[in-house]
């Protein structure tokens, strides 16, 4: 075989440019620690990063809005707590009033008094807020959705959070539903379109209670208060059943709530988790590794150092050397 | 055979050593020179004259038959077609880069994390739609998206705008080569009429027609008289003797199969009639046109689809919800009639940039706390509303960029395996016509040996004389 010495220089060139272009590759995976520093570098898993990134990003948010959607539940419960409490201390009231054996007009007018802060209570729970937002008002978030004759001002709106992918939770409880034993027989407003038509999911309307009448909180304390000024026994005796039903609604109400906090913390844990594998899987897809990138860099140092020797000894002395 | 016979031997053999000479020392020089073929001496016997006193023939020396370059065809050719396959691919790749460098996805912020970002903005909305500050950074994420868009839509174009320029100038390249080439025809045949071998000319052509090949596909056949005749392949005759067709290339509008509106027709001659731009496949140009016409094309068309039907739904939703002024109606994304250029035109609407109020977060007029438009809206980016069904805005954009990747990548490997073979080839070529530095010094010391042998020749031919001379004194 003819070797000509430009076939020297051409291999010794060859040799080092590979062993540079790869010294360049690991030194810039090294330098960024990542694997992928182009799509090119491996379109599949490119593609596979670009979707877990949108997913991280879209987690985080799902993670915020459960944070949200847990503290307006926990309040909507603290709240329908108090309420709950306000009412068998109403019933006991009325229990203790009902029988006018342990009754007579100047305990009744204390007990009015204590009746008419229970009710003062009950508007404040129903009013209660986080921040600018109030809980119990459906859509009308930023005027109470209470006034002070218990007139509930609000909607029936149902605030859908993402709490994970394409799961949706209702994050509030409209008034109309809690403080009505039977809200179907309440007039509705309804106006607007119907979230139906956007894809978006709304609580049905909660089981219907025992009467066939609806009983409304605030009216019931106000009937309360009203029967003990007035000294009517049996007024008093009717709102015993009353506050019964009443009662039971907002412990349901309280339990849907609790179900619903439920359903954050699982969505949460599955969301913390879902993070953790695809960060994991990302990482996998994206990241060099370092230990392999290092001693890959070594083992190519090697190499290069190889071509430059061989370089040196293939541009070998010529016959002219030789020739005097 | 008289005396000056030998002298005339001893001649010739000086002759001949001194063109080996010659032609040593002229391979040492040209031993870099690029497509420089080695060149060899043929010497032949010179026919012996007339019969001496003996009954057979003397011999009357040496004569120089001619100068060869040595070369193999069969490689020459093979490194044209795979020097054409490298070019291809070099040129591919470098614009390639250059586009997969807009996408800018894997370290940078690329439209992937803006479209992200923008339907997070809804679903932070969504969680409070009475924050005036979340509707302004719903605004400000929309903002950032279009642009980008329209960043995107720009770098495409400067890509395509460079491919253009590239393109020009490799067609003055062309024009250049071919005029060479038939130049070279005109010099050749007037050396072979001549008789001679005009091997560094030979040499010339070759290389002039290797780069012509790395530019476009050509196709060539030697005529009797030593010209070359070059063909574009598929498209007729492209260099004859002393004539070369000239490219022209002229901006023309955008094409069915993908050329851009003002970018770049190839014409052979004239720029009138029909371009053959679709027909150049292969070569540098090939490369040039193929990216701008379909890698380019394509990604540039399906960024339009994306920023229409983006603009196209948010709208729709957006329309029939309510602003915190109770207004319903309007539109999120000034409306774009059809997909042509969406991601060029793409922008808010009007009512979007006077003010953040108009985001439309309520399905229902003063319900604050209504979220559900705000929440419909943010659900787009799960829904499969593109590529029939079958791709979410998300996927459809990962699959624009993995598809870049995929190309790039391809592009690559086909380089490096060319690169390969190419590397290969020069070996071979080089192994035939290479110049080696040994040989030709041992060349040069045989016929310095061969010169003072004959020139020996010619001293005992002197003496004879003398001899001759001296007989009569």
């Amino acid at each position: 075989m003819r070797v000509t010495e430009n076939m020297n220089f051409e291999s010794s060139r060859n040799t080092i440019g590979a062993a540079r272009g790869r010294m360049n590759k690991l030194q810039e995976q090294a330098a960024s620690t990542k694997r992928l520093t182009a799509p090119s570098d491996d379109p599949v898993a490119a593609g596979k990063v670009l979707g877990i990134r949108t997913e991280k990003v879209n987690n985080e948010q799902f993670l915020m809005n459960a944070k949200l959607a847990e503290s307006f539940l926990s309040n909507s419960e603290q709240a329908l707590g108090e309420i709950s409490d306000l009412l068998v201390r109403a019933k006991e009231i009325a229990l203790g009033q009902s029988s006018g054996a342990s009754a007579n007009p100047q305990t009744r007018l204390a007990v009015a008094e204590e009746v008419a802060q229970l009710y003062n209570q009950s508007i404040a729970s129903a009013n209660r807020r986080i921040g600018d937002r109030y809980l119990f008002g459906g859509y009308k978030t930023i005027q109470a959705p209470f006034d002070q004759d218990g007139q509930f001002r609000g909607d029936d709106g149902q605030m859908m959070v993402e709490i994970s992918k394409d799961v949706f939770l209702g994050m509030n409880v409209a008034g109309s539903d809690l403080f009505n034993t039977r809200p179907d027989l309440v007039k509705k407003s309804q106006q607007g379109i119907t979230p139906d038509e956007l894809g978006a999911g709304r609580e049905p309307a909660s089981a219907a209670g025992p009467a066939a009448q609806n009983v409304n909180l605030f009216q019931e304390l106000q009937n309360l208060r009203i029967a003990l000024l007035s000294g009517d026994d049996g007024a008093i005796r009717d709102t015993l059943e009353n506050f019964d039903q009443l009662h039971a609604k907002v412990t349901a109400g309280r339990a849907m709530l609790g179900s619903r906090l439920q359903g954050v913390w699982s969505a949460t844990q599955s969301v913390e988790r879902q993070n953790v594998t695809s960060a994991s899987l990302g990482s996998a897809l994206e990241d060099a590794d370092m230990a392999q990138v290092m001693s890959e860099l070594a083992r190519e140092e090697t190499v290069f150092r190889g071509a430059l020797a061989s370089s040196q000894k293939l541009i070998q002395p010529t016959l002219l050397d030789f020739l005097k | 055979m008289g005396m000056g016979g030998v002298l005339q031997i001893g001649k010739s053999g000086m002759q001949a050593a001194r063109a080996g000479v010659s032609t040593a020392g002229h391979n040492i020089a040209n031993a870099n020179t690029e497509g420089y073929s080695r060149q060899r001496v043929h010497q032949a016997a010179e026919k012996p004259t007339g019969r001496d006193m003996h009954a057979s023939y003397v011999g009357s020396g040496t004569k120089i038959e001619r100068v060869d370059r040595v070369n193999n065809e069969y490689i020459d050719r093979q490194l044209r077609t795979t020097g054409r396959d490298v070019a291809f691919a070099e040129e591919r790749e470098v614009v390639l880069r250059q586009t997969e460098d807009i996408f800018n996805e894997m370290n940078g912020e690329g439209l992937n994390r803006l479209m992200s970002k923008f339907f997070n903005e809804f679903r932070k909305l969504s969680s409070e739609p009475e924050n005036l500050a979340l509707r302004e950074s719903v605004r400000e994420s929309a903002n950032s998206l279009v642009n980008d868009f329209r960043r995107l839509k720009t770098q495409i174009n400067d890509v395509t705008a460079h491919i253009d320029s590239r393109i020009e100038g490799h067609v003055r390249e062309i024009n250049q080569l071919s005029s060479e080439v038939s130049d070279l025809n005109v010099k050749i045949r007037q050396v072979e009429i001549a008789g001679g071998s005009p091997n560094d000319l030979f040499d010339q052509r070759d290389l002039a027609l290797r780069k012509l090949g790395a530019l476009v596909d050509v196709s060539s056949y030697k005529e009797k008289d030593g010209s070359l005749m070059v063909d574009l392949r598929g498209l007729g005759p492209l260099i004859t003797t002393g004539d070369a067709q000239q490219f022209t290339v002229a901006r023309t509008p955008a094409n069915g199969s993908g050329k851009a509106e003002n970018s770049f027709d190839v014409y052979a001659g004239h720029a009138s009639g029909v371009p053959i731009t679709e027909r150049l496949t292969t070569g540098k140009l090939g490369a040039l046109i193929k990216t701008r016409d379909e890698t380019l094309s394509a990604m540039s068309k399906k960024m339009d689809i994306i920023a229409f039907e983006l603009s196209r739904t948010v709208n729709e939703i957006h329309r029939m919800g309510f602003t915190r002024d109770g207004v319903s109606g309007v539109d999120f994304f000034k409306p774009i009639a059809g997909a042509d250029g969406a991601a060029d035109n793409i922008m808010l609407s009007d009512a979007l940039r006077a003010s953040s109020h108009n985001i439309a977060a309520a399905g229902q007029p003063n319900a604050p706390g209504d979220n559900r438009v705000a929440l419909a809206i943010s659900g787009l980016q799960g829904m499969r509303i593109l590529d029939g069904g079958k791709a979410t805005m998300d996927d459809f954009y990962n699959s624009i960029v993995a598809e870049v990747g995929v190309t790039a990548n391809q592009n690559k490997a086909t380089l490096n395996q060319n690169r390969d073979i190419m590397t290969q080839l020069s070996k071979m070529r080089e192994q035939v016509s290479g110049v080696s530095i040994d040989e030709e010094t041992t060349q040069l010391m045989q016929f310095q040996h061969a010169f003072d042998a004959s020139a020996r020749v010619i001293h005992v031919a002197d003496e004879l004389m003398k001899t001759v001379l001296d007989l009569k004194r």
